[in-house]
């Protein structure tokens, strides 16, 4: 067992040489997955190179990435690239893409982990942007380091995504392994199995594991036996003692099998419960000092050790002792020949090592996996041919490559046709309206907006999935769900402040190196001192922020979004103020607008405006700025931040 | 027509029809019903409530000490009953279950439950045995199953009916499913792939339904983003509607605007008139009375839309409570939820005596029907729960439930050899056996809440498995 002391000098010691070096050693920045594939595969079909544009790029970003942080130059370098050189730029697993999320300095040197970031942003050392009233919400163990704190983890995750320099891909991917396809709840795992949990697919999927390793990875970690309980499954005097909760998830959830290729009697007697036995002897390490930990009953530890041993806390526990040790039989029903192997290893990690290379050859774990990815990434609208050709696709990879298989359906004709759409979930909506609408990350740490706390309140709980191990909330019940809908409209109404605060002031508590102010200039494309027209501006935002080419952007849209620009105020107010209508609640149409011509030149009126962004009047241009993020309230709040097209 | 039972449909067909914004913004939203609403005015209401997790029913209901089923019964779940370890079935029956005593007894309910064992006593509670949906024991799928009252339903198959959305369908075009829980689940949309949710409303929180109208003086930011995006939406809704085919995805948006218009002011200003103030017995459920405060507020949303059922079109209405997933300690965790829903100063007994105090008669019009995902397996397992099943019991409450027991509620089959020397009581993994289809029971709900809908609703509950000896006349 460490001491504390050590401990605590260990971390000291990581902390610092993560700050100093420019790249942690146990992680790659440069990882390409040996199994990557450039060839077409023979499910999908490339997207032709006369289709792809800014507006699929775009697509790609809000689909996979929370939209990204790559300049509007970056995207029209992508969109003239070859799709598939294009992609394999626009999404990877490396810890540091540059081309999709610029870093800013501070980033070297971190592996892309939630515990690093923790460490980083919860520390006081000089390299840490986080402003320094802000330094508590992001520090894991509490003020009297008797334990650690669950429930800043939901900020830390989404403070990552909100940064330049951390890969959203990366994290998207990660949210999805935890949170939907193997998930398990910060409040069943224990704070510190949670993180490490995702922790451990963040470095799997940067060392290029493939999709059955990644499995592997969840079934025999700690956090998931202490979720499901099954870290007590044991044998004892020959018995098994214990719960089949996870043997039967282990199938049903990570591998999607039911069943229904066995006999349903085998199944339940003989795959389930000899799953069961696998799943024997995976005692979790309690350690008092752990994670700095002083005093207090101390937490759980990963990774298992599948030993006789002691653990930190002097328990002995016996994981080999109680580990079944037979080889056992495990969705044989059906296999014949060589596929007819039983489940054999000294240990749990051993027989899980042999299962999940059994179970990821399943035929309903191959048709169903695929289906399940494609579904939480890219389409609510599958149909039985876009099915079958997700399932060729996944069926012509020998090795599971997830990214090989995300990046070929980015770029694939049945992603890009009409009859494609994503409802949006509140994770990606919410994000990716943050992501746009933070410029940088000096902004992104002085405006400190607590995007969990939106998240939270529309139904997306970041490691508390609302359907617990089913995962976290689908674009299907989210577009479903009239009061969420209501509740994101409300908040967007409510509190404005949330996407137009245009400046924080230096403060000795918060310690910001100068005053932060907005300016959107330097963000929107052109010559910075071109007085841009509100038309240019509000296009500009509605295809940002949307992801929608524009065709959306109708009349009524552009009268409020124009309005709000030019001059802060909507259009009823303004044709209301002017005399054109008698009250300024009066709901108008399109053909109220085109048949009225006080109303048409009022529009042409804000559609003319010059804005002026980056006014060396600091009053007007805060003023100026203000108004694109009130504009950006009313945009965020239409109907095309719900859902992404597919054309 | 009336704005009283304006549905999804109606609202917007009559916006696509012409009279669009005006219609929408001003007819509907500034003419809230203030008449006088009673019981009269109440239809029948099916409320279905959904216990997701897969609840072991058999905790609730357990057999009287002395016979040999019971014996065999604690000898495979004493290991659920650990706070306190009893020494005997007997005394462990007396510590945690009063024997019923309509039907001649013959087995007790959980003491957490008592006022639903008063109601049993009283005739008002039906018991079904040995439902059964979904086969496969997995959640999502056999939740599925439930919701959608299909036993064949596909698993990956989620954009699909329910079969409350269904009744509500098989009603009339003016039926609507209310839902009261956090969601909208596939029990509650409908038939057509293109409008699953036309006739579904959801009232999450009544008390916070409307559009928002913003904060401040009318050039504030708030109020400027409420006039501005609720003219967008009510104005340029119809029209796109019109423009785009009915499965445009954003479609769905626009109608959820419109329906929260249309139904929002109505709901404010009827809840405003009879009840301004929620009673102290209702608050209560959701401010720390009831262990699940979610399932309280829930409670208090149901009493809410009893006073609108007209402005709703509510005859069906969706409940649910989480956390019945029970593989480990079981009973600390059943305890409380059976407190919750049908104990002395739970949400049932709460929302029924309130209704029967200022809105005399409505609870009358009440049905209740408890599912889960499937039922558990007849012995605790190692962790003190119990694993995944099949069959479960229903249990269906209502003043015009014929009370009683309905199919073998202990089988005797579970105590006979089973052809390998044990008993089903005695084999682990063993759960119980399913003879009575859901189809059998939600058929003879919507029969109730309208006659001749249940086979509208399932088609096939005519062949559908039926417990030998057994009738649905529970209802």
């Amino acid at each position: 067992m460490r001491s504390p002391l050590k401990q605590l000098t260990s971390l000291a010691a990581t902390a610092i040489f993560l700050v100093m070096t420019t790249a942690s050693p146990a992680i790659s920045n440069q990882t390409e997955p040996e199994s990557s594939n450039a060839t077409a595969s023979n499910g999908f079909k490339p997207i032709r190179k006369k289709d792809w544009g800014k507006p699929q790029v775009r697509k790609v970003l809000h689909a996979f990435a929370f939209g990204g942080f790559a300049s509007d130059a970056q995207i029209r370098k992508w969109s003239e690239m070859p799709p598939r050189k294009a992609i394999k730029q626009m999404l990877n697993f490396k810890i540091v893409n540059r081309e999709l999320s610029k870093p800013e300095a501070w980033i070297n040197g971190q592996n892309g982990t939630l515990a690093d970031l923790q460490d980083l942003w919860g520390s006081n050392v000089g390299a840490n942007p986080v402003r320094r009233d802000r330094y508590h919400e992001y520090t894991f163990l509490n003020d009297e380091r008797t334990g650690v704190r669950g429930w800043v983890l939901p900020y830390v995750w989404v403070q990552a995504t909100n940064t330049r320099g951390v890969n959203p891909f990366l994290h998207k991917v990660a949210l999805y392994l935890t949170n939907y396809h193997m998930a398990i709840s910060l409040e069943n795992a224990g704070a510190g199995l949670m993180r490490q949990y995702y922790d451990d697919f963040i470095i799997g999927l940067n060392k290029g594991k493939t999709f059955t390793q990644l499995q592997y990875i969840g079934a025999r970690s700690a956090a998931v036996a202490n979720a499901y309980g099954h870290q007590y499954n044991a044998i004892w005097n020959g018995e098994f003692h214990g719960n089949d909760d996870f043997a039967r998830e282990f199938h049903q959830l990570f591998f999607r099998i039911q069943g229904e290729t066995e006999d349903r009697e085998y199944h339940e007697n003989v795959t389930i419960e000899n799953t069961a036995r696998v799943l024997t002897g995976m005692r979790v390490d309690l350690d008092p000092n752990a994670y700095g930990i002083q005093s207090g009953w101390g937490s759980y530890v990963g990774p298992i050790r599948f030993t006789d041993h002691n653990d930190p806390a002097g328990r002995f526990l016996q994981n080999r002792r109680t580990h079944k040790k037979a080889c056992l039989e495990v969705l044989n029903d059906g296999a014949t020949g060589s596929e007819r192997k039983n489940i054999c290893g000294a240990n749990a990690s051993e027989k899980l090592k042999r299962l999940v290379n059994v179970a990821s050859r399943h035929p309903e774990a191959k048709a169903n996996i695929p289906v399940k990815i494609i579904r939480f990434f890219g389409d609510d609208n599958l149909n039985k041919r876009k099915i079958q050709q997700i399932r060729a696709e996944w069926k012509s990879m020998k090795q599971k490559d997830l990214l090989n298989f995300l990046r070929e359906y980015a770029i694939s004709r049945i992603f890009h046709q009409p009859n494609t759409f994503k409802y949006r979930n509140s994770f990606d909506r919410v994000l990716i309206a943050k992501n746009m609408n933070t410029l940088s990350n000096e902004e992104s740490f002085a405006r400190h907006v607590r995007a969990d706390w939106r998240l939270n309140n529309q139904q997306a709980r970041i490691f508390s999935p609302i359907a617990n191990v089913f995962g976290g909330q689908t674009g299907q019940q989210a577009a479903s769900n009239q009061s969420l809908f209501r509740r994101a409209y409300a908040d967007n109404v409510n509190s404005p402040w949330y996407f137009n605060d245009v400046d924080v002031d230096r403060t000795p508590e918060n310690g910001l190196p100068r005053d932060w102010v907005k300016n959107w200039a330097k963000t929107m494309p052109g010559p910075e001192n071109l007085r841009r027209r509100v038309k240019n501006v509000g296009e500009w935002l509605w295809k940002r922020f949307t992801g929608d080419r524009g065709d959306n952007f109708e009349l009524l849209a552009r009268a409020q979004v124009f309005s709000i620009l030019a001059t802060g105020r909507d259009f009823g107010y303004r044709a209301y103020e002017a005399g054109y209508i008698s009250d300024m609640n009066q709901i108008l149409t399109a053909d109220d607008i085109r048949s009225n011509p006080d109303l048409v030149a009022l529009h042409n009126s804000h559609k003319k405006t010059k804005m002026v962004l980056n006014d060396r009047r600091l009053d007007v241009r805060k003023l100026w700025n203000r108004r694109v993020g009130t504009a950006v309230n009313f945009i965020t709040a239409t109907p095309f931040m719900f859902a992404l097209e597919g054309k | 027509m009336t704005n009283s039972l304006l549905t999804r449909r109606r609202l917007l067909t009559q916006a696509l029809g012409g009279s669009t914004a005006a219609m929408l913004a001003g007819t509907l939203g500034s003419r809230p019903l203030l008449a006088h609403h009673s019981a009269s005015d109440v239809r029948k209401v099916l409320v279905h409530v959904m216990l997701l997790g897969g609840a072991d029913f058999r905790h609730l209901i357990a057999p009287a000490p002395g016979s040999a089923y019971a014996n065999a019964f604690w000898q495979a779940r004493r290991g659920l009953y650990q706070n306190p370890a009893y020494g005997s079935y007997a005394q462990c029956f007396n510590a945690e279950y009063t024997e019923v005593s309509l039907g001649g007894g013959g087995f007790g309910i959980h003491k957490n439950a008592d006022w639903l064992r008063r109601q049993y006593n009283s005739g008002n509670v039906a018991i079904i045995s040995n439902v059964f949906g979904s086969l496969n024991r997995a959640h999502d799928h056999s939740q599925l199953i439930t919701m959608a009252g299909d036993l064949d339903a596909d698993r990956l198959g989620t954009n699909r009916d329910g079969w409350g959305g269904r009744l509500a369908e098989a009603i009339s075009d003016e039926a609507n499913v209310v839902s009261l829980s956090g969601g909208v689940p596939i029990f509650c949309k409908g038939s057509d792939p293109a409008a699953r949710l036309d006739q579904v409303v959801h009232a999450s929180n009544t008390r916070d339904f409307s559009l928002p109208k913003g904060h401040g003086h009318d050039q504030s930011e708030s109020k400027v983003l409420a006039r501005a995006l609720k003219s967008y939406y009510l104005g340029r809704g119809p029209s796109a509607l019109a423009e785009h085919q009915r499965n445009w995805p954003f479609a769905i948006f626009f109608q959820h605007a419109a329906q929260i218009q249309a139904f929002g002011d109505q709901l404010d200003a009827r809840l405003e008139s009879h009840v301004a103030d929620r009673p102290a017995a209702i608050q209560a459920l959701y401010q720390g009375a009831l262990t699940d405060r979610y399932w309280g507020g829930q409670c208090a949303n149901l009493y809410d839309c009893m006073f609108a059922t007209d402005i709703l079109g509510m005859r069906v209405a969706h409940m649910e409570m989480g956390g019945w997933d029970t593989h480990a300690n079981q009973q600390g965790s059943v305890d409380t939820k059976f407190s919750d829903i049908f104990g002395d100063d739970g949400g049932m007994k709460t929302v029924v005596n309130q209704l029967d105090q200022n809105l005399k008669g409505a609870e009358r019009k009440l049905t209740f029907v408890f599912n889960s995902d499937f039922g558990r397996q007849l012995r605790a397992n190692g962790g003190n729960g119990t694993d995944h099943g099949r069959a479960n019991y229903s249990i269906v409450w209502g003043k015009q439930v014929n009370g009683g027991a309905y199919g073998e509620l202990f089988p005797n089959s579970e105590i006979s050899n089973n052809g390998n020397g044990q008993s089903p009581l005695e084999t682990e993994g063993s759960d119980i056996e399913g003879r009575t289809s859901i189809e059998r029971v939600f058929g003879a709900l919507c029969d109730w809440v309208k006659p001749g809908t249940g086979d509208a609703v399932f088609p096939n509950r005519g062949t559908s498995a039926l417990e030998f000896g057994t009738t649905m006349d529970f209802i």
